[in-house]
C-alpha cells in the first residue's frame, strides 16, 4: 500500500479548442486555449479543489506525450512556474510514456513522496493535439510505436490496435459481425456516458449500437474503415485538455482532511515493445501483470471493484481491459458489453465519464483526468453520470502505445 | 494592416505582461486585456549567429532583447549593421520564419 492520497482534481474541459478559419487555399487555426493556457488551468484548478496555496506545493510533475512535435515545445515543466509567482525556484520534471505520460507522471510524485522527499506533489497531464492536420497528429502518434518496425513502416496507431482486434476475433472465433456488433455497444455505451459529462469532447455521439451499425459505410457522417476492423467510432478522439492532481502522504492528508482517497495500489508493467513479438495478441499480458501488482497492493480482488476507467484508445481495447482487470471472463467482454453490463446502473460501471473514445482523448493528459475524475467519484462530487450505489474502490487502467506501457492504479476512499 | 505584437495588461493591478503568462506575476490575476506593445525601445544586447536553423536561407542572423519604452523586454531580428548596445531602436512586425504554409511572425528592429 502505498502511503500517498488525492487531496485535489481538476479536469479542464476537453474537446478541439481551436478555431478554424478556411483562408479558402487552405485552413488557418487559430489557437484559442493554449499548451501553456490549459497547463496552467489545471494547475491551478487542482491547487484550489485541494484547499491549498501554491507556495504549499514542493514539486510539479507533466505529463505529456509529444509537444515538440504537436506545438514545437520541449522542457516543458518549466511551464508550472507561470502558475504562481511562488513556482519559481521548485522542482519541476516532464514525464513521457506515450498516451500513459501522466499516470507514470503520478507515479514519480508517489514514489517522491514515500522516500519522504516532498509533503505537497501538483501532477499536471497536458496535450494540445488538434494544431496539426490529420496526417501529421497521425505521423506524430506513430512515433510512441516501436519505429524501426512499426511506425517508420508506415504503421499507425488504429493498425496496430487491429492486429489484437483481429488476434481477439480469431482467438475466440467470432465472425466480423459479431465483433463490429460489439465493439459498437462499446461506443455507444462510452457515447451515452459522456452526454452527461460536460467537460467531454463529443457530447451527441450515436447512443445506440444499433445507430453506429446503421451508419453508411462511406460519405458524410458515414462510420469509415480506419484500419480493417477498426472504423471510424471505434477510435478514440483527437482532443486538447489537461486534468491535474496533488498528491500529499496519507498521514496528512487524514489530520486536515474530511475525505480521504489513497492511492492503494499501483502496478507499472511494460511489454515487449513491437507487436510482433508477442505471442498471445488476444489479451493484455503485461496489462493482466499490472493488475495483479496494484491489487496485491491494495490488497482487494476484481469482486471490489465499484468503478473503473480504461483505455478505450479502441474499442478493442475497452474489452482487453476489461478481461484484464477480470470483470469479464476471457472472450466474454463483447458479450458482456452488448448484454447492457457496466453501466451507471450495474454493480460495476465502466467509463462514466465517457471515456477517450467520447469524453476524449489529449494523450498526456489521458492518465490524470483518469485519476481526478475517479478521486471525484470516490469523494461523492462526480463529473457527470455516477454510479447507483455511491463507490468505494475505483480503478484506472491507462496504456501507453500498442498496450506497451500499462499502468493500473486502485484507489480508495478511506475517510 | 499593420501587425502588433500584444502585451497582457492585467486587469487586477494594471501591469503589463509580455510574453502572456497566463497569471500577473505581481498580483496573481488571470484575466488580462491585450494591448499593442509599443514600438521603439533600448537594445539590451544581441547575438550575431552564424549556424542558424532549418528555415532560415540567410548567411548570418542578428538576434536581440531590446528593452520597449514600456519596460517590457522583447527578442527580436536586428537589421543594423553595427548594433550597439544601448542604442535607440523602432520594431515592426513582419514574418520570420516560413514552415511550409505557416508564418511565423516577429519583432524586426532598425535604428529608423
Amino acid at each position: 500500500m502505498s502511503n500517498v492520497s488525492i487531496i485535489g482534481a481538476y479536469n479542464t474541459k476537453f474537446g478541439a479548442l481551436i478555431e478554424v478559419k478556411d483562408m479558402i487555399s487552405f485552413k488557418r487555426k487559430i489557437d484559442t486555449h493554449s499548451f501553456y493556457d490549459l497547463i496552467i488551468e489545471a494547475g491551478r484548478g487542482a491547487i484550489k479543489d485541494a484547499g491549498l496555496e501554491a507556495k504549499d506545493i514542493d514539486a510539479v510533475w507533466i505529463g505529456s506525450c509529444s509537444p515538440s512535435r504537436f506545438v514545437n515545445q520541449e522542457h516543458v515543466a518549466p511551464i508550472a512556474t507561470a502558475i504562481d509567482p511562488s513556482f519559481r525556484f521548485k522542482p519541476m520534471t516532464r514525464t513521457e510514456c506515450a498516451c500513459a505520460s501522466s499516470s507514470v507522471a503520478i507515479y514519480d510524485a508517489v514514489y517522491a513522496i514515500e522516500a519522504g522527499r516532498y509533503k505537497n506533489v501538483l501532477v499536471i497531464g497536458v496535450e494540445k493535439m488538434n494544431l496539426l492536420d490529420t496526417p501529421s497528429m497521425t505521423a506524430t502518434l506513430a512515433t510512441c510505436s516501436y519505429f524501426p518496425e512499426e511506425g517508420g513502416r508506415g504503421a499507425t496507431f488504429p493498425s496496430l490496435f487491429a492486429e489484437l482486434a483481429k488476434a481477439y476475433k480469431a482467438h475466440y472465433k467470432l465472425s466480423d459481425q459479431e465483433l463490429r456488433t460489439q465493439l459498437a455497444h462499446v461506443a455507444a455505451l462510452c457515447y451515452r456516458n459522456a452526454a452527461a459529462n460536460p467537460l467531454a469532447h463529443v457530447q451527441n455521439g450515436p447512443a445506440t449500437a444499433e445507430a453506429i451499425l446503421a451508419l453508411p459505410e462511406t460519405g458524410r457522417g458515414s462510420n469509415l474503415m480506419i484500419a480493417a476492423p477498426l472504423r471510424l467510432h471505434d477510435c478514440s478522439l483527437v482532443s486538447d485538455g489537461a486534468a491535474a492532481v496533488v498528491l500529499t502522504t496519507t498521514e496528512n492528508a487524514k489530520a486536515t482532511r474530511k475525505k480521504v482517497v489513497e492511492i492503494a495500489g499501483i502496478g507499472h508493467s511494460v511489454e515487449y515493445f513491437p507487436l510482433s513479438q508477442r505471442a498471445n495478441k488476444h489479451l493484455l499480458e503485461a496489462g493482466k501483470n499490472a493488475v495483479t501488482k496494484a491489487f496485491q497492493e491494495a490488497r482487494i480482488s476484481t469482486a471490489d471493484i465499484d468503478i473503473a476507467e480504461v483505455h478505450d484508445c479502441f474499442t478493442i481495447n475497452q474489452l482487453l481491459t476489461t478481461e484484464a482487470l477480470g470483470l469479464s471472463e476471457h472472450g466474454r467482454a463483447g458479450y458482456d458489453y452488448a448484454a447492457g453490463r457496466f453501466t451507471a446502473e450495474d454493480k460495476v460501471s465502466v467509463n462514466l465519464s465517457g471515456g477517450l473514445k467520447a469524453k476524449g482523448h489529449p494523450v498526456g493528459a489521458t492518465g490524470a483526468s483518469m485519476h481526478a475524475l475517479v478521486y471525484k467519484q470516490l469523494i461523492g462530487e462526480p463529473i457527470g453520470l455516477a454510479p447507483k450505489k455511491a463507490p468505494t474502490i475505483g480503478v484506472t487502467f491507462n496504456v501507453g502505445g500498442s498496450a506497451v506501457t500499462n499502468c493500473v492504479s486502485v484507489l480508495r476512499r478511506i475517510k | 494592416m499593420e501587425r502588433h505584437i500584444l502585451g497582457y495588461k492585467c486587469r487586477g493591478c494594471g501591469r503589463v505582461w509580455y510574453p502572456n503568462r497566463g497569471v500577473c506575476q505581481d498580483c496573481r490575476g488571470i484575466e488580462f486585456d491585450p494591448v499593442p506593445l509599443p514600438q521603439t525601445g533600448k537594445l539590451l544586447t544581441f547575438t550575431v549567429l552564424h549556424n542558424l536553423a532549418v528555415d532560415f536561407e540567410v548567411p548570418s542572423l542578428t538576434l536581440g532583447i531590446v528593452e520597449l519604452s514600456n519596460g517590457n523586454r522583447i527578442t527580436g531580428h536586428l537589421k543594423i549593421d553595427q548594433p550597439k548596445i544601448g542604442m535607440k531602436v523602432t520594431g515592426k512586425v513582419e514574418p520570420v520564419r516560413q514552415v511550409g504554409y505557416q508564418t511565423f511572425h516577429g519583432m524586426v528592429f532598425s535604428t529608423t
